[in-house]
């Protein structure tokens, strides 16, 4: 009984994965792309066009998934990053909204936006641009 | 310059008002809305062992730091707010206002930033008031949130400057490759022994090369600044100006002592940040005519355990001592004796002779806010940003190297 109770408290790892339009160019990126892009050093894509990663809002647990399975790191990290890089002005942090249903509709819209949803939020509009190792 | 200073109240009037809840909408709607209101601050306080002795933050403070056995609260403590405007993806623009214990010895908030950006590509590019990045975070150094140190071990002048700096950035092998020159005029004043000094107007130039991975970054950087005004002792008919003249080795002081003068700084650092630890070192030195080369050395690490950051970290500063003479030996007169002291204790205040070595321990207790404790033992012949008075009255030949064991809490927190 308490081997249970120790699996059903287990955190369960979210099946992020990230995506952009359809209709957009953006290819499949690597590690180090996408890494790139989301600490805001470095957003040209290979087709010349820019990237522009979204968030979802601060402290969600989205977030902190993606960022932990992107990076190794806790969000308090993140945070603390980008209150370096936006404090000192040097660049904007990624655009944050409050849900993946949120992200995936300026997804849709937008062709160079990419963002982290769950896989299980897919549809035919988006396509998957980088996922994570399983 | 009134109405920056209204305008910079107003900002912080802005933000009290938000704080107590009266600008609701706006914060509600923040993701949505291309501006964005947002700041950073630092509650401080620290504690010495000093007798004589005062600590400040840093020699854009006036002569007033924490004295021995008391709590100073005003050294460390700030807020910033900050505005963002974000046109398109390409085009943005930031201001940001801080108030901080600044030269005069009060909180009055002045404009730290006003700039705007242009992205294309691989290439960036900022024009305004911008924060100088003269090393790897030194543009963020007064951001305590983001620094894992209360303090950053060394600090690196003038802050400010107006101007513009540009930016290409270009993926190399497995890392990224940065490029950055700027170019402009400084804004700030240094506050030492012999007055406050403004840097205003001097021109500042330089470039920096960085290349780094996830895990690892390496930069050189390499600037100028050629210091404009001159101190008014030192302009002509100024009181030391004149007594100069009449000694034989007046010609060599005159150009120990004026401040109209190009600096160099070249600097090497290297950052790690690998399975929880993250470490930063660098070596630079600073070059000018007819004063000695200064040698700074610095290095820190920490490791995340959880919400608990534990750090160390050590700097280094040295400069050879190479006091100029008046050129009429002590004993000649009380009044050449009292010259020469004189004379002695001013150059001293060019010079840096310290160490500090401290430990730290950084808390993340929440979103956007930090606890920090930190424990420095500051070495110093001739110090930086410790005023000693006990030393005033003495000759600095004869020196030796005295301890200061600092003790620092601050509440770090992001808006």
């Amino acid at each position: 009984m308490g081997c249970l109770g120790l699996l059903l408290s287990w955190p369960v790892r979210a099946d992020l994965v990230l995506v952009a339009s359809a209709d957009s160019g953006i290819p499949l990126l690597s590690h180090d792309q996408v890494v790139n892009i989301f600490l805001g050093r470095y957003r040209k894509l290979p087709d010349g066009a820019t990237a522009e990663p979204l968030d979802i809002d601060g402290d969600s647990p989205e977030r902190r998934e993606f960022y932990e399975r992107l990076l190794g790191k806790p969000l308090a990290e993140i945070n603390a990053y980008w209150a370096r890089l936006v404090f000192s002005g040097r660049t904007l942090p990624p655009e944050e909204l409050p849900t993946q249903r949120a992200v995936l509709a300026r997804v849709i819209h937008d062709p160079v936006a990419i963002g982290y949803v769950e896989r299980a939020n897919l549809n035919a509009q988006v396509k998957v641009v980088y996922e994570f190792d399983r | 310059m009134r109405w920056m200073v209204l305008l910079a109240w107003g900002m912080i009037a802005l933000l009290i008002c938000m704080l107590a809840g009266i600008w609701l909408v706006p914060v509600a709607q923040a993701e949505e809305s291309p501006f964005k209101l947002h700041g950073y601050g630092t509650l401080g306080a620290m504690y010495h062992n000093v007798p004589g002795a005062e600590y400040r933050r840093d020699i854009s403070q006036a002569m007033a730091g924490a004295p021995a056995g008391r709590l100073g609260f005003r050294q460390d403590s700030m807020l910033a707010v900050q505005a963002d405007y974000r046109a398109s993806d390409a085009l943005s623009a930031s201001v940001q206002v801080v108030s901080r214990q600044d030269a005069d010895n009060d909180f009055t908030p002045q404009f730290s930033m006003a700039h705007v950006r242009y992205r294309a590509g691989d290439y960036a590019v900022r024009a305004g008031r911008l924060i100088i990045e003269t090393y790897m975070a030194g543009d963020a150094a007064e951001v305590g949130y983001a620094n894992m140190l209360v303090r950053q071990p060394v600090i690196f002048y003038p802050r400010y400057m107006d101007g513009v700096d540009a930016e290409f950035s270009a993926p190399l092998g497995e890392g990224l490759l940065r490029i950055k020159g700027l170019a402009g005029h400084t804004v700030g004043k240094l506050v030492s022994d012999g007055g406050a000094y403004d840097t205003k107007g001097s021109h500042l130039s330089g470039v920096g090369v960085e290349y780094g991975t996830e895990a690892w970054g390496v930069r050189a950087l390499f600037g100028r600044n050629e210091l404009r005004n001159e101190v008014a002792d030192m302009l002509p008919g100024g009181r030391l100006a004149a007594s100069l003249s009449s000694l034989p080795n007046g010609a060599q002081l005159r150009e120990v002592f004026t401040m109209r003068r190009r600096v160099d700084i070249r600097l090497l650092e290297f950052s790690y940040d690998l399975d929880g630890w993250q470490g930063h070192a660098g070596y630079a030195i600073s070059h000018s005519r007819a004063w000695p080369d200064q040698y700074t050395v610095f290095a820190n690490t920490g490791y995340r355990l959880g919400a608990f950051t534990p750090y160390a970290a050590y700097s280094l500063q040295r400069m050879a001592r190479d006091f100029v003479g008046s050129g009429i030996p002590d004993g000649y007169s009380t009044q050449a004796d009292a010259l020469n002291l004189s004379l002695l204790q001013a150059q001293s205040w060019h010079f840096v002779n310290q160490s500090d070595a401290a430990l730290g321990l950084r808390y993340d207790f929440m979103r956007g806010r930090a606890i920090k404790l930190q424990w420095d033992h500051i070495r110093y012949q001739d110090p930086e940003s410790i005023i000693d008075r006990a030393w005033t009255a003495d000759s600095p030949l004869g020196r030796g190297f005295k301890s200061m064991n600092l003790y620092s809490v601050v509440f770090d927190f992001v808006f």
